[in-house]
């Protein structure tokens, strides 16, 4: 698979048109999020310019409106003009789980009905998507942990993870953050669901839209590593943490930021993240800010000028 | 403390400058220019030095495994026939190769009486075909140095900020 995240437009640097990462091959297409009717346009002039494709798989990792905002307009266009195409969306869909919710609430003074409504009101962009896929007949498929994706797979997060985030997100009477101070992050975002893929040269990489450090899986398993929510410092400093816990060395994989967040007060980005990885001697992420970042082309050219020599005599022996 | 690049390993000029840096963000101290003479001695040496103004009586070895034992033996030289003794640690940034090598390094200490505490760069497992696996040190080009670093280099410039002692600790092997 080739992976090719998408970036900003005509040097618009204020709009904020959220996530979109392509995984593809010559017959498949893995689109993960798309924020914005922007980058639907984009994926319509992809799928056009590619009509071996036929397979065409989304994953929408959680609710936040940058990562869902053009998934309903892509569906309508493949639905008109890809009628013979296998188009399947996967998500967490929780109203299936609205008895465990309930129970886990516990709350007697509501019941299945306005737990029902509750979930429907919070995860709105996912109702949104799911019936628009149902109209359209699509398969709407749960994005539990190792369903497959075509040739991808969902590591993440568990059962146990994302219903403990939809009941953090309904139940009013507690925190819906984890984590402290600038480092918390909603329990919604906090369980993004997160894909696994190999890439054409082997490298494999984790996509995790907003998710915490807290709800990744094993770090060592990839190469090649998004940083969560746009390129937070605090997110990406936890995971090199993690992984040098692990006895790996951070500053030997290969990072991806998908930071189309445009110039509003709260937008948040990646700039903090890309200064820290300057001044630590981090090689420079693959970062959305500079423009659509395409795998493994940009780790070839990298790659090439890489050399590696043994410091010691091997025939001491 | 002070910083022994065998020619061997050294790399290109540039290589060195980087190199130099590295040594001044780590420390935070002044670095002294790299010299290959034994100070008031027009003798050159197999390597380059340079001398950190940290305090520390420490000596930082990069070089290749067969390297080392001789550089050891010259330290009286490098640091100066009085000063030498007071050499507490010796970090030692190279391969390992085999677990005998290490009494040979012990070994070449105790030949210049010098009662000093190494530490040596982590190691990755080389297996050669049919043969007993061997540790080694790779330098790589990883991230934005400038010269090719090992993992302990690397880990040691990223716990700089918690002071020499600490970083060593946990970047680098006592033995």
């Amino acid at each position: 698979m080739k992976l090719k995240a998408l970036s900003h437009y005509d040097k618009d640097m204020n709009t904020r048109f959220g996530d979109c990462i392509m995984l593809y091959d010559h017959y498949s297409l893995i689109m993960y999020d798309c924020g914005s009717e922007r980058h639907a346009e984009e994926v319509e002039n992809f799928l056009k310019r590619h009509n071996n494709i036929n397979d065409v798989y989304i994953v929408v990792s959680h609710n936040d409106s940058d990562h869902t905002n053009g998934v309903c307009g892509l569906l309508e266009w493949l639905h008109e003009n890809k009628q013979n195409s296998n188009v399947k969306v996967y998500t967490h869909q929780l109203l299936k789980y609205k008895d465990k919710i309930t129970d886990k609430i516990g709350d007697k003074r509501r019941n299945r009905q306005s737990i029902g409504n509750a979930i429907l009101e919070e995860f709105n962009n996912i109702k949104e998507i799911i019936d628009t896929a149902r109209n359209f007949g699509f398969d709407r498929i749960e994005a539990k942990k190792d369903t497959k994706v075509g040739k991808a797979v969902i590591v993440g997060p568990s059962e146990e993870d994302f219903l403990e985030a939809a009941v953090k997100a309904i139940d009013k009477r507690t925190s819906d953050k984890v984590g402290e101070g600038d480092g918390s992050e909603t329990y919604m975002n906090a369980a993004s669901v997160q894909l696994e893929c190999e890439i054409e040269d082997g490298n494999k990489i984790l996509l995790c839209g907003d998710a915490s450090p807290d709800f990744l899986p094993d770090h060592l398993n990839y190469n090649i590593i998004q940083l969560p929510h746009h390129g937070r410092l605090d997110n990406a400093k936890a995971i090199f943490n993690d992984i040098e816990k692990d006895g790996d060395d951070p500053q030997e994989k290969y990072y991806l930021i998908s930071d189309n967040t445009g110039s509003g007060e709260k937008s948040g980005g990646s700039d903090d993240l890309v200064e820290y990885m300057k001044n630590e001697k981090y090689s420079p992420a693959f970062n959305t800010k500079d423009g659509v970042v395409d795998l493994p082309e940009q780790i070839n050219t990298i790659s090439s000028k890489q050399t590696r020599r043994p410091l010691g005599d091997l025939d001491c022996f | 403390m002070i910083w022994i690049v065998s020619k061997a390993t050294s790399g290109t000029e540039t290589e060195m400058e980087a190199r130099h840096h590295y040594i001044e963000e780590v420390t935070g101290a002044d670095v002294s220019e790299w010299t290959e003479y034994i100070a008031g001695s027009p003798e050159v040496l197999p390597e380059y030095y340079a001398k950190s103004n940290d305090g520390l009586p420490y000596v930082f070895i990069t070089a290749h495994t067969n390297e080392v034992k001789d550089i050891i033996s010259r330290l009286p030289k490098i640091v100066g026939i009085k000063n030498y003794k007071y050499i507490k640690k010796i970090i030692i940034n190279s391969c390992i190769t085999c677990a005998i090598w290490i009494k040979e390094i012990k070994s070449s200490l105790y030949l210049i009486d010098l009662n000093a505490v190494i530490y040596y760069s982590k190691q990755d497992v080389y297996k050669p075909n049919n043969k007993t696996p061997l540790l080694v040190n790779y330098p790589k080009n990883v991230g934005t140095y400038g010269f090719l670093t090992t993992k302990s280099e690397r880990g040691f410039f990223r716990h700089r900020n918690e002071g020499i002692d600490k970083a060593l600790r946990k970047t680098f092997m006592r033995i």
